[in-house]
């Protein structure tokens, strides 16, 4: 099922991906935030809300999203471990970062967890956002 | 069998909520849409709205409200009342059809996304009675400004302002998209019914059907006065949202209210402040516009939201310097950008005018008498097309309104200042130190690019006025220009001229 999710990841297939998941199936991106004053925006809540949005507007930031898996691990409880490295070239503005079209790879790690309808219902994932900057040029730090 | 009492049944049915089994709370109020934040969950089951409405009393109360505004319509159809208004009542009537109508139909889609995403029960109902009334005033609008149209173009622009590029609408767009479509909806009820409603437009919508009657246009005032009887019952969502906020959350409600009351005094500067201190007929002048301002937003506004603990926004000088300054200068540059609209701007600087200016505003020959003078000796001197446009002003990067601001020096003169930020490699221009520092803490915020940065960017060509007035839509039947230059000019013939652009010496330039 996660083989099956990243594939559909590199398809750029997000209402794929969002039926992989349960219909209350918890997100948590957790590098991910957007700050404006007294309100800052997290990559928490569940799949079918914010999971959506942040996944279309990554692919629409960067057309070639590209996915490269490199392990996957799982044990009898249902949780399953990701480690892939994500990239592609940005066009539009991602969160604070203007597009002077760099492009990005950088090690992820996803965890996920697996119902017992082969559904996933629980994904987190981390990845190195000052690497991601980097590489895109934004160099701000606030 | 006998029906229940309204007051037995209503509290059944106005506040309905329950605990979700299938997905969890967090499924059905996504933060991104509902924006508890701090608040705690369960705070919002104290939501509690002071006036009360089911749905056979509203539809009951909205039907007689709507013979009543078509009936007195049709009456005047069949006058000359029309042919008979003033030419500066006719323009400040096309601008607010043009620049309300579809705004109500965005506050349509806020009112619905508080429907939906609400926090509790009665929230959601009252904003579903808001989208009713909010719909019904676009529709409102929309067909009292179609009325007019076999009888002047630019009343066209009533639907299709929004659908333009023109700045006006591009402004307007920057101001709501951050204040009904993009916020969640604790921000929303906070900026839309609390501050812009509540604050401003339910206020104006009372000094407009007042003006209108003074100037003999009774359809429009019975139109304002029919829509503002709505907006003061769904307007009331942002009280008991603000109770709730400001107990768990106070900073955040301080910072929302700054915000949207910032952006909403730059559009009313604009929209507002013209069409009372220049385009009223003298004789029908009631209040400046600071005087309107500071009896009825300032006082009113700053009582309310001290009541709520808060305290003035932390522009609050320099907004209120401002008030003699801003909508001078906006009226200055409408004026002299008078192609770009769709309406017909009176320049009103006829003697008498501009005495009733000065009374009103003790440095308003010492800041535009100079300028405006300047124009009328070029008109004359029958040379109009020195006062016409042939390029683009600098537009503010947060509020889309020309950066004509000016400020007084500490040697006593006054000049227009470039707040400038220099951000991402980019360096953005801004028309006050509050729109750059709102911009600045806001950054992330739906940010449309202004008139000038598209030109800069080469999306209009040729790169001229006629291409600029092309991009914009305008049309020569809708271009605005002034209805009587005579008016305003005839007092100042026969007197030296200075600063004149005269015909020759541009003869001898080309």
């Amino acid at each position: 099922m996660v083989a099956a999710f990243f594939e559909a990841y590199s398809r750029h297939d997000v209402e794929t991906m969002t039926e992989m998941c349960t219909d209350n199936a918890d997100f948590s991106y957790v590098p991910y935030e957007v700050w404006g004053k007294q309100r800052v925006l997290r990559g928490d809540g569940k799949v079918r809300t914010v999971g959506k949005v942040i996944w279309s507007g990554l692919i629409n930031s960067f057309p070639d999203l590209f996915n490269v898996v490199h392990s996957i691990d799982a044990n009898d409880k249902g949780d399953v471990v990701v480690m892939c490295d994500i990239g592609g070239t940005q066009q539009s503005p991602w969160g604070f970062a203007a597009p002077k079209g760099g492009r990005f790879s950088e090690p992820h790690l996803f965890i996920f967890h697996v119902d017992e309808n082969g559904l996933i219902d629980k994904i987190k994932a981390y990845w190195n956002g000052a690497g991601i900057n980097r590489q895109l040029g934004h160099l701000e730090v606030d | 069998m006998t029906l229940l009492k309204r007051e037995e049944w209503q509290h059944f049915v106005r506040d309905v909520d329950w605990t979700f089994r299938y997905v969890d709370d967090e499924a059905v109020f996504p933060e991104w849409h509902s924006g508890t934040g701090k608040v705690p969950r369960e705070a919002w089951l104290s939501w509690e709205e002071n006036y009360k409405v089911t749905y056979p009393e509203y539809v009951a109360t909205q039907r007689e409200k709507e013979a009543s505004a078509y009936a007195v319509k049709a009456a005047l159809q069949r006058s000359t009342a029309f042919d008979n208004l003033d030419e500066g009542w006719k323009s400040s009537t096309k601008m607010h059809f043009g620049g309300v109508a579809l705004v109500e139909y965005a506050a349509v889609l806020g009112e619905l996304k508080m429907a939906r995403f609400g926090l509790n029960g009665a929230w959601r109902n009252m904003a579903t009675f808001g989208q009713l009334d909010e719909l019904r005033h676009a529709q409102i609008t929309t067909f009292f400004g179609h009325e007019f149209v076999g009888k002047d173009p630019q009343y066209d622009w009533t639907q299709k302002t929004f659908h333009t590029n023109d700045w006006v609408p591009i402004a307007l767009r920057n101001l709501f998209d951050n204040m009904m479509i993009s916020p969640n909806v604790v921000d929303l009820a906070i900026e839309l019914p609390f501050t812009f409603e509540t604050g401003f437009t339910n206020l104006q919508f009372v000094a407009l059907s007042a003006d209108a009657l003074e100037s003999g246009d009774v359809n429009f005032a019975n139109m304002i006065s029919s829509i503002q009887t709505d907006e003061a019952r769904h307007s009331q969502q942002g009280g008991p949202t603000m109770e709730i906020l400001v107990e768990h959350d106070p900073v955040r409600a301080q910072w929302v209210i700054d915000r949207s009351f910032w952006g909403s005094a730059r559009a009313f500067a604009a929209l507002t402040g013209p069409a009372m201190d220049y385009y009223t007929p003298l004789e029908h002048r009631k209040q400046s516009y600071r005087e309107f301002m500071e009896e009825w937003i300032i006082d009113q506004f700053i009582h309310t939201i001290e009541d709520y603990g808060l305290k003035k926004p932390w522009f609050w000088d320099e907004f209120m310097r401002g008030l003699d300054t801003w909508h001078h200068g906006l009226h200055m540059g409408l004026w002299y950008w008078r192609p770009t609209l769709w309406w017909r701007p009176k320049a009103g600087v006829s003697k008498d005018e501009r005495e009733w200016l000065q009374e009103k505003y003790p440095n308003w020959e010492k800041v535009y008498g100079g300028k405006w003078d300047t124009m009328i000796d070029n008109i004359n001197a029958n040379n109009v097309e020195a006062t016409l446009p042939e390029t683009l002003p600098w537009l503010c990067s947060m509020c889309h309104l020309p950066a004509c601001n000016a400020t007084q020096s500490r040697d006593g003169t006054w000049r227009v200042r470039d707040w400038s930020l220099s951000y991402g490699g980019k360096t953005y221009h801004f028309c006050t130190n509050a729109c750059r520092q709102i911009w600045w803490k806001d950054r992330d915020n739906v940010n449309h690019e202004t008139l000038i940065d598209r030109f800069l960017a080469g999306h209009i060509q040729p790169m001229d006025v006629g291409g600029i007035l092309n991009y914009m839509g305008m049309t020569p039947d809708v271009m605005g220009d002034d209805p009587d230059y005579a008016a305003w000019t005839k007092d100042y013939t026969g007197r030296p001229a200075t600063g004149l652009a005269l015909s020759t010496a541009k003869g001898d330039q080309s």
